[in-house]
């Protein structure tokens, strides 16, 4: 599955859905012990959160998503800090030993999806990366996704299950991250910047950079591989999926970039 | 009866997403073919993803308990639909027009009640 980019159309649509996004009334009361808790933590967010540049509120939703606002759990997935993950992603953190401190996970998980990186947290920067921390394959299904929508007039039903398995029966019960935040804007908790941020786009420079330290493979996945996509899916014109594995097209949006293939590749 | 408002207590405070994402099939080093295994009941549909190379061949071979009531689908990265060469409901292969990852879908056609159980054998040579 290529990336999906965040194109002025895609804003539109997130603005025009969170613009009308009603809490059901009958979840709203759920919806406010969310956010209670989440601003009684709103420190221990901001301790990960400032340092890498992303908003507290976005490591609060992605909490209560991932583990129910649980900080003995991983914020990859959920899974407990006694030990790496074991659902997708799995394995991480990679490095360092278990038990994991919540802040240890939480800044591996933000990191491996690039967020670190990220400067456009406006309201609809910012519901692209709640969506595609989870994954596009609602689209795949012309469905609003429930990871942002649920508890919301935007949701009535279909969810994913298990990783990769989708009931389109299934409905979700848990609280959009979209409907948290829309509470919290709501309740004059926090202010979101309507304005879109253009992000910086990288340079044949910076691409090579990143590049430099990266050897073609088909199979083998590393972070580094995983930050390089990422910056090249900056520039227009280039959608990879940012799985981690350097292979042929991520070697070819290099080429077009820097002039050359990835270390490695065999038509270099 | 407490042990079922533990149990429900437990199950409400451990609500966690679904990655909605394909799971990546991951071959075994040297190895060509892979096997699958799960369940799906209603209309639920399994996702399942892989990398491959321009011409390619992608061969399914799907065995279900009870027999019969899914269906495979294989689309490209854009979404565009692969057609097979030569297709069954347990059998679905085809040479692959492109380089890129493509999306293995197993749904559950069935109105039956009870769970299908499923064994897919995914290879690509």
């Amino acid at each position: 599955m290529a990336a999906l980019n965040l194109t002025d159309d895609l804003r539109a649509e997130y603005k025009n859905l969170f613009d009308n996004c009603r809490i059901n009334s009958n979840r709203i009361a759920v919806v406010d012990r969310i956010v209670t808790t989440a601003v009684a933590n709103q420190l221990r967010y901001e301790s990960v959160g400032n340092g890498l540049g992303i908003p507290w509120y976005f490591i609060a939703a992605v909490h209560n998503m991932e583990s129910s606002q649980n900080f003995s759990q991983h914020l990859h997935n959920g899974d407990p800090l006694t030990a790496r993950t074991v659902h997708v992603p799995p394995g991480r953190p990679a490095t360092g030993a278990p038990p994991f401190t919540w802040e240890q996970s939480a800044t591996d998980a933000l990191t491996l999806e690039g967020l670190d990186g990220v400067t456009d947290w406006s309201l609809t920067g910012l519901l692209y990366r709640l969506e595609a921390y989870n994954g596009f394959g609602y689209r795949r299904r012309s469905l609003p996704t429930p990871y942002l929508w649920s508890f919301t007039n935007n949701y009535v039903k279909g969810k994913f299950v298990e990783d990769g398995k989708f009931d389109p029966d299934a409905v979700s019960d848990q609280a959009g991250a979209a409907a948290i935040l829309r509470r919290m804007v709501d309740k004059g908790i926090i202010t979101i910047d309507d304005t879109a941020e253009e992000e910086p786009v990288p340079d044949a420079a910076a691409i090579a950079a990143l590049a430099a330290d990266i050897t073609f493979s088909n199979s083998e996945r590393s972070d580094a591989a995983k930050k390089l996509q990422l910056a090249l899916n900056r520039i227009p014109g280039i959608s990879l999926k940012p799985d981690g594995i350097p292979g042929n097209k991520t070697s070819e949006a290099v080429k077009s970039v820097t002039g050359d293939f990835l270390r490695g590749d065999p038509r270099r | 009866m407490w042990r079922r408002a533990a149990l429900f207590f437990l199950l409400a405070t451990c609500l966690v997403a679904q990655k909605a994402e394909p799971l990546r099939i991951e071959f075994a080093r040297g190895k060509s073919s892979a096997v699958l295994r799960g369940h799906l009941r209603g209309h639920q549909e399994m996702e399942y993803s892989a990398a491959a190379r321009e011409n390619q061949t992608l061969t399914l071979n799907l065995s279900a308990s009870p027999a019969g009531g899914l269906k495979l689908k294989v689309a490209d990265a854009g979404g565009t639909e692969v057609a097979a060469k030569n297709s069954t409901s347990q059998r679905w292969a085809a040479r692959l027009p492109k380089s890129g990852e493509y999306v293995i879908t197993i749904i559950r056609t069935s109105d039956r009640p009870q769970t299908s159980t499923y064994k897919l054998t995914v290879t690509i040579q």
